[in-house]
């Protein structure tokens, strides 16, 4: 029980960290909005898409890791 | 009619309430109800949301002003108000023959990011160019301009197709519609940007108005 408690705290800990990556990304791609100029462009790419991808993708991987865990208590 | 921009936003602004509650209360997700929530804050929406800007940056750089954002093409955007007919820049700004909005990509439509991969490393290769490397006093096309540009607009139409100097002879129509014969390059309508003249002609007022 303690273990799973704990699991489920990393994992919703890794899930809060996920959603404050995508948050910044999308706060950097609004950003890029107000301004019209090829940089903005890179920046939307370089930057905010990165940070959103990373952001799904440390997600996934926090299920990935949910499935693990139950594997090994089984 | 609802702009991309605008779902956009709509987009991210719900996006930053799910994020919200999960950054806030992330016990939410321990339940089934809350794993959707998670799910669609951390998966669906930040595709959607991905996708979108993409499609959004796409668009913005379709307008003349993104084109003209950078100093070095004020030039060519000062040679859109020349006074004189045979500026074919100029001739389809003033009279609306292409969208002001968008008149550099109406007539441009495989430069830089619209391009192939080539085309858009170029176009990385010009922003490194224009902040760090020294600009060429003369811009020019990689490739002789594509009649394709000029017949997206002009081909099949009465004008283009019945004109006598395109009926000169049996070969001319097939050659401009093939890009054998350049509608610029063949002598006809060669005078574009020409933005070394610039100083020698007289402007539209609408230059001083914009």
């Amino acid at each position: 029980m303690g273990t799973t408690m704990k699991n489920q705290f990393v994992i919703q800990r890794r899930q809060q960290v996920a959603g404050w990556i995508v948050a910044i990304g999308m706060i950097i791609e609004l950003l890029t909005l107000l301004w019209l100029h090829p940089i903005s462009f890179l920046v939307y790419l370089f930057a905010s898409l990165t940070l959103i991808i990373v952001g799904i993708v440390y997600y996934l991987i926090s299920l990935l890791r949910v499935d693990q865990t139950q594997d090994e208590r089984i | 009619m609802i702009s991309l921009e605008s779902i956009l936003i709509a987009l991210v602004s719900i996006s930053f309430t799910l994020l919200g509650a999960i950054i806030v209360k992330p016990s939410i997700t321990t339940d089934r109800g809350g794993k959707i929530v998670a799910f669609i804050a951390l998966f669906i929406l930040p595709v959607l949301v991905g996708f979108m800007g993409i499609s959004v940056h796409l668009e913005r750089s379709k307008r003349t002003e993104f084109c003209l954002s950078c100093h070095v093409m004020e030039a060519y955007g000062k040679s859109l108000y020349v006074d004189d007919k045979e500026y074919l820049p100029a001739n389809h700004f003033q009279n609306n023959r292409v969208s002001r909005d968008k008149a550099c990509y109406t007539c441009h439509t495989d430069y830089t990011m619209y391009g192939d991969l080539t085309a858009k490393l170029r176009g990385l290769r010009h922003l490194y160019v224009h902040y760090l490397g020294a600009i060429p006093d003369t811009i020019k096309l990689y490739s002789p301009y594509n009649n394709r540009e000029c017949l997206h607009c002009h081909g099949a139409s009465r004008v283009f197709e019945e004109n006598p100097a395109h009926r000169e002879n049996d070969t001319m129509l097939v050659g401009l519609k093939t890009n054998q014969i350049s509608c610029l390059s063949s002598g006809c309508h060669d005078v574009v940007h020409n933005v070394h003249e610039l100083e020698d002609v007289e402007f539209w007022k609408g230059w001083e108005q914009r």
